[in-house]
């Protein structure tokens, strides 16, 4: 598969180890390790898949794909969330801000790739994987 | 120790703080009440109007605090919780004879107790008190005894009302306490870190739990690419096994294991003779200013940020993404600490072949026997303990693990009051300028 997928999370290993795995099935990886510079990045030029953290200084995922959301060349932008929280409320709440779909850490390489494979296949929009 | 490895939103005490806390003013009251009447301090005629007037104060302020204050305010609810009923309470004070008044040893007994039983706010309880007995003493006289009982009468009838309200609206919602599950997303957003359940309030074990998931996916993620290449029959990539581990050696830091010498990439046996891994370099200047610039995004308006660094790029032979790890510790620690209004400074500078990073705040600081301890793994000090701010006290004893493991050093300067100010050394990169 191919495409642009940007990933963001405060702690650099983790954009290392997602872009990793990833790169490896043909995707090309950007990533970010706080929220406002991905932001800019992302609305500058938009990748195919939004890969996020939840807890980050500055912009948390939340609030970031909640702008994302709002605008009009990233609406449809699918989003995928990375969290160590994994409980109902924060699932529920990654949907409420717009997320496509939620991986709780710590996961699996294959995990991760099976979720990005599908929302790459699934297309922009919002349906659930 | 003041410490926390992950970023949190952080400051913000539990939810269930503000609320769960309004059942234990009134009981103190009633009880106090009844020590000072048993005493004699306070005439049998006079109880109706001291109780109403503390009612009044409480009902008032539990109502704003709890049940609106903690949605709309967050981190801010709890000391209004106890700022709103004191404030009431003094002028109701003030009404009845000031200071010199059978009241005034009651007003004493609740903030002595409040102050010592709620952790959050508890020190602006005391300032907003003594601050308030001065300004009543100065302005308020004392009026006569049937003047000070009609003023308590007027309380009751508002009063009353709003302890029905707050009354009615928790008992008729018991999960709005712990649970934030109506709450609008924007809302929900500010309480991310927050503990889901008051059971997992001040749950280091937990805390640290959820700190260790973010390693433990990397070193997963690793693995499993690693078993993938053997799988295939491939030699594993160097990046990978690099990235392995560093993982291990924070790992290792996390579990408290003494450091050990500088990690470097497992050796693969190869027909093929591996190229040695060029050192690893960072720019101090490159990680320094993003860090600092997301904490100026998130804590920006509360507390003063700013970077300043002597040259453009400063190299030096060390890993950036454990040179990020160690520094976000540090700036974190440096955000929750320094109060609202303060100062965090990030100083980086090179002298004599040794690159400097100076890290100041102007929070409270630590005794020199915290100093002592602020780098033993998953301490804390009373005081920070004490302080409500949220921490598993293992952030600092990690940084300096990652530090030394990158050829870093890391010490503390601190006078208690007076901020602390940490300075982070290394020795600038032999490739500086090539």
């Amino acid at each position: 598969m191919s495409g642009r997928i940007f990933v963001v999370d405060d702690d650099p290993a983790m954009v290392e180890a997602v872009a990793a795995v990833l790169s490896l099935d043909g995707f090309e990886v950007d990533g970010a390790s706080d929220g406002a510079a991905a932001l800019r990045a992302v609305l500058k030029n938009p990748p195919a898949l939004l890969v996020l953290d939840v807890s980050m200084p500055g912009l948390t995922g939340w609030e970031l794909c909640e702008i994302v959301r709002r605008q009009p060349n990233t609406r449809d932008l699918p989003v995928l969330f990375l969290t160590g929280r994994g409980d109902v409320r924060d699932r529920i709440t990654a949907m409420q801000v717009g997320g496509t779909d939620h991986l709780t850490k710590p996961f699996r390489a294959e995990e991760l790739r099976a979720r990005v494979r599908a929302l790459m296949a699934s297309g922009p929009g919002r349906g659930e994987s | 120790m003041r410490a926390s490895p992950e970023v949190d939103l952080d400051g913000r005490p539990p939810l269930s703080a503000a609320a769960g806390a309004g059942l234990f003013g009134p009981a103190l009251l009633s009880l106090s009440l009844l020590v000072l009447l048993a005493s004699g301090a306070v005439a049998p005629a006079d109880v109706p109007a001291v109780a109403t007037l503390a009612a009044s104060a409480l009902a008032l302020g539990g109502l704003l605090a709890t049940s609106l204050g903690t949605r709309l305010l967050g981190p801010f609810a709890a000391p209004l919780r106890l700022l709103v009923p004191l404030a009431l309470a003094l002028v109701a004070l003030g009404k009845t004879g000031g200071p010199s008044s059978d009241l005034f040893p009651l007003l004493v007994v609740y903030v002595a107790a409040e102050a010592a039983l709620s952790r959050e706010g508890g020190r602006f309880l005391l300032v907003g008190t003594y601050a308030g007995l001065a300004f009543l003493v100065l302005l308020f006289p004392a009026p006569t005894a049937a003047a000070a009982r009609s003023n308590a009468l007027r309380f009751l009838w508002p009063a009353a009302a709003a302890f029905g309200v707050e009354l009615v609206l928790r008992w008729t919602a018991p999960g709005r306490n712990s649970g934030t599950e109506d709450a609008p997303a924007h809302v929900q957003l500010a309480v991310e870190s927050a503990p889901a359940s008051p059971a997992a309030v001040g749950d280091t074990r937990s805390e640290i739990l959820h700190d260790l998931k973010s390693p433990l996916t990397v070193l997963r993620v690793y693995g499993d690419l690693v078993a993938e290449a053997a799988r295939r029959g491939e030699l594993p990539s160097e990046a990978h096994l690099a990235g392995l581990a560093r993982e291990m050696t924070l790992m290792e830091s996390l579990a408290g294991m003494p450091p050990r010498a500088p990690a470097s990439a497992p050796s693969v046996s190869s027909p093929v003779a591996p190229a040695t891994p060029p050192s690893p370099r960072s720019d101090l200047v490159r990680v320094l200013s993003t860090l600092v610039e997301s904490y100026r995004l998130a804590h920006g308006e509360r507390v003063r940020l700013e970077f300043v660094a002597e040259g453009a790029e400063i190299p030096v032979a060390a890993d950036p993404v454990a040179l990020q790890r160690a520094f976000r510790n540090v700036l974190d620690n440096a955000v929750k600490y320094t109060p609202a209004g303060g100062q965090v400074r990030v100083r980086a500078s090179v002298v004599a072949q040794h690159a400097f990073v100076v890290i100041s705040d102007t929070g409270a600081g630590m005794t020199p026997e915290e100093q002592k301890h602020a780098f033993t793994f998953a301490w804390r000090s009373p005081s920070a303990s004490a302080s409500g701010v949220p921490g598993r006290g293992i952030g600092l004893g990690v940084t300096k693990d990652l530090l030394e493991k990158n050829g870093g050093k890391i010490s503390l300067l601190s006078e208690p009051g007076h901020g602390l100010e940490v300075t982070i050394m290394f020795p600038v990169s032999r490739e500086a300028g090539a």
